[in-house]
């Protein structure tokens, strides 16, 4: 068993973490054919990636770097690739003695944490409709902290609580993943099943052989990836490859919280994946007959009654916050701009194509008023292939990333009104 | 109002019907413009943008694009509040003198919503010396929607409500759910009124205010607001509906296939011994 020997440590003259995972994403690249240690391949001059320009200044060398990278992850997203919507995913957290290491600041545990922490909000907030659940692995065993649910309430007090949990004992990968498959395999087959291991340590202390599970995780339909605190590992390694998942180490916090941050986007959707028509209730703020009651959500806080309130169609159970599960009848209650949340995967604005300055016509950008100024950060502008305007760098940014809809085919009367708006 | 200023965006809807009567369309540009002069003069941080859309085109009359002489102010009153009405009165007659082509559907509002907001993401990067810009963007609609815009309409609500922008409403004529959902996910106030000479009144009353100082007022609740989505096949509100697994679309009855991504579904089958539903 292979064990490649982590890359933290080498810092380089970095300025920004974007340099530098730009530059180590290349040498990782480069690396993969000729299979030599890390240590037997050549010097990494990263110093060298930074240019001065005539004036003697760094700046517009790293701006440019920055811009060619956000880019360059914008144009990776794209494909029309069919995505799976409705996601069912288990986070896998390992607290192990391992986590316990100071090397991400101020322990690997707390530092994990807080990354966790803002995942969760962030994927709610983009996946309304899927639904997240938490294990942890310590002591060779694994215990299941939060089920399943769409209520980020229950599992931001659960991470809470795991700031003063103290780590120790072995992970253990098998037992983890069993936990997860024991409730994700009852699902209906048209929602995405997915596992997210956060790995800090170098073994798995395992009862019985890794690939009975597997083979059962992969019969499941499930897919597992790995985000890596230390090294890479084999087994890891052969887990996600088997089940179409993503493999990557980390090397500081940033980075950490960037591959984390990726799998908040839906992954490719399996081709065994079915789909149906699922029952969903829009819940009304206004009941002609309501009486002061109870919402279903704060059954154990016990707040004051009142009628305000989303009420379910079908049992007239009275919700505060939505989306929600229905405890009475097991209806899926969402509002219409929460599905609307999900349309930027379905209908994604295309990339803008990129042109120089000197070829475009247009003396300031469409969207923020901006006059172009010749020099680094308006070398090129951006124009839209529909409407034919164009925008500054970081309108570009923020609409492809936030807004997902392109204002200028929206003021063009004939583009604006077809469904897709691409 | 505080110390740090803030940003109003103004989206005028300056659609062509406003022209059938000609007293209503001197009655509505007044208020607007007089609201704008308003805005700026009641705190020196203050700062305007002003949109204008119609059923062809939107365009920022304030700040103005094209170039304007220096004039003098002879009348005694802050110069920015004459060169704010100089560029829009220039931009505007710009934008309206000319051929109109097309029938005349809706206003672009959302273009020029989606067009503000990146307004107001540049002076949050180009502004480094505050923590925050305080920005809100105002809405004053007068023509009516057809619905056709839904998706440009809920990215920029959702956009706005994630960079803290709240976006008011006042409309003059008919009710506009639509726009009624978007002041209630950024957290806006939303008014309509009847008669156009309310105008200008309705807007110094309850928009004048910035977000801050709203929650130190008095003001009414806002009434519940209809989330329910509408169904594809006849777009009617739906209580309970089936939404397709694969694009989300939503139907009011069960269908055996999805037109807007044409999968076929999977009905129910009879299950497979030992195989436990959840």
């Amino acid at each position: 068993m292979r064990v490649d020997w982590v890359r933290q440590g080498r810092e380089g003259y970095c300025i920004d973490e974007i340099i530098h995972c730009n530059h180590f994403t290349t040498m990782i690249q480069e690396e993969d054919d000729p299979k030599e240690y890390r240590w037997e391949s050549g010097y990494e001059k990263t110093w060298e990636a930074l240019q001065e320009d005539e004036s003697g200044r760094l700046e517009p060398s790293v701006t440019e770097m920055i811009q060619r990278a956000k880019r360059r992850k914008l144009l990776e997203r794209e494909a029309s690739v069919r995505l799976g919507i409705m996601r069912h995913v288990y986070v896998i957290l390992d607290l192990s003695q391992a986590m316990n290491e100071q090397d991400l600041k101020p322990t690997r545990q707390i530092c994990t944490l807080k990354i966790l922490d803002d995942f969760i909000k962030e994927f709610h907030d983009q996946n309304p409709i899927s639904q997240l659940g938490i294990i942890t692995t310590q002591n060779k065993m694994a215990k299941r902290h939060s089920d399943l649910s769409n209520n980020p309430q229950r599992h931001l007090d659960c991470i809470k609580k795991m700031h003063k949990m103290p780590c120790k004992g072995e992970p253990s990968l098998q037992n983890s993943l069993e936990v997860a498959l024991s409730s994700l395999k009852h699902l209906p087959p048209h929602t995405s099943r997915e596992v997210l291991i956060i790995f800090a340590a170098l073994t798995s202390c395992d009862p019985g052989e890794v690939g009975a599970t597997l083979q059962k995780v992969k019969e499941g339909n499930i897919r597992v990836s790995v985000v890596g605190l230390a090294a890479e590992l084999h087994v890891c390694r052969e887990i996600t490859k088997e089940t179409g998942g993503s493999y990557s180490i980390s090397i500081n916090d940033l980075h950490l919280k960037q591959l984390i941050d990726e799998h908040l986007e839906p992954p490719p959707a399996s081709v065994k994946m079915d789909h149906t028509l699922i029952k969903v209730g829009f819940p009304h703020q206004v009941n002609a007959d309501a009486k002061p009651a109870l919402c279903m959500c704060h059954l154990d806080d016990l707040p004051p009654l009142n009628t305000q309130g989303y009420y379910c169609p079908q049992c007239t159970a009275k919700y505060c916050d939505l989306p929600a599960e229905c405890r009475v009848c097991g209806l899926m209650l969402v509002t219409a701009p929460h599905l609307a949340r999900s349309y930027r995967h379905l209908f994604p604005l295309k990339h803008y194509s990129e042109i120089p300055l000197e070829e475009s016509s247009a003396k300031l950008c469409y969207g923020c008023q901006k006059i172009f100024i010749t020099g680094a950060a308006d070398k090129y502008v951006y124009k839209c292939r529909n409407c034919q305007q164009v925008f500054c760098f970081n309108c570009d940014i923020f609409l492809h990333e936030t807004v997902h809809s392109c204002p200028g085919c929206a003021s063009n009367p004939t583009l604006s009104q077809t469904p897709t708006n691409n | 109002m505080g110390s740090e200023g803030c940003l109003l965006v103004m989206v005028i809807d300056i659609h062509p019907q406003l022209a059938e009567a000609e007293q209503h369309a001197h009655t509505y540009l007044d208020a607007c413009i007089s609201f704008a002069n308003i805005h700026l003069a009641s705190n020196v941080r203050n700062t305007l943008a002003v949109i204008a859309a119609n059923h062809q085109d939107t365009r920022f009359l304030y700040p103005s694009t094209t170039e304007e002489q220096d004039k003098r102010q002879k009348d005694g009153r802050l110069e920015l509040l004459g060169l704010v009405d100089d560029s829009i009165e220039r931009e505007l007659r710009s934008m309206v003198v000319g051929k109109h082509q097309g029938e005349q559907t809706e206003s672009l509002i959302s273009g020029a919503i989606g067009r503000g907001l990146l307004y107001i993401k540049r002076q949050e990067t180009e502004d480094i010396l505050s923590k925050r810009v305080h920005a809100r963007i105002l809405v004053v609609k007068i023509s009516s929607d057809t619905g056709g815009q839904y998706l440009n309409y809920i990215n920029n609500y959702l956009s706005a409500q994630k960079i803290g922008t709240a976006i008011d409403v006042c409309l003059v004529g008919s009710d506009c759910g639509l726009l009624q959902q978007g002041a209630d996910i950024t957290g806006g106030c939303y008014h309509c009124i009847h008669e156009i000479t309310e105008l200008l009144q309705t807007l110094i009353m309850m928009y004048q205010a910035d977000v801050a100082t709203r929650k130190k007022l008095n003001t009414p609740a806002p009434e519940a607001v209809d989330y329910r989505a509408a169904c594809f096949c006849h777009r009617s509100l739906v209580d309970m509906g089936n939404v397709c697994s694969n694009c989300l679309s939503v139907y009011c009855k069960a269908v055996p296939l999805c037109t807007t991504c044409n999968v076929i579904f999977q009905t129910d089958r009879p299950m497979k011994i030992g195989k436990k539903k959840k």
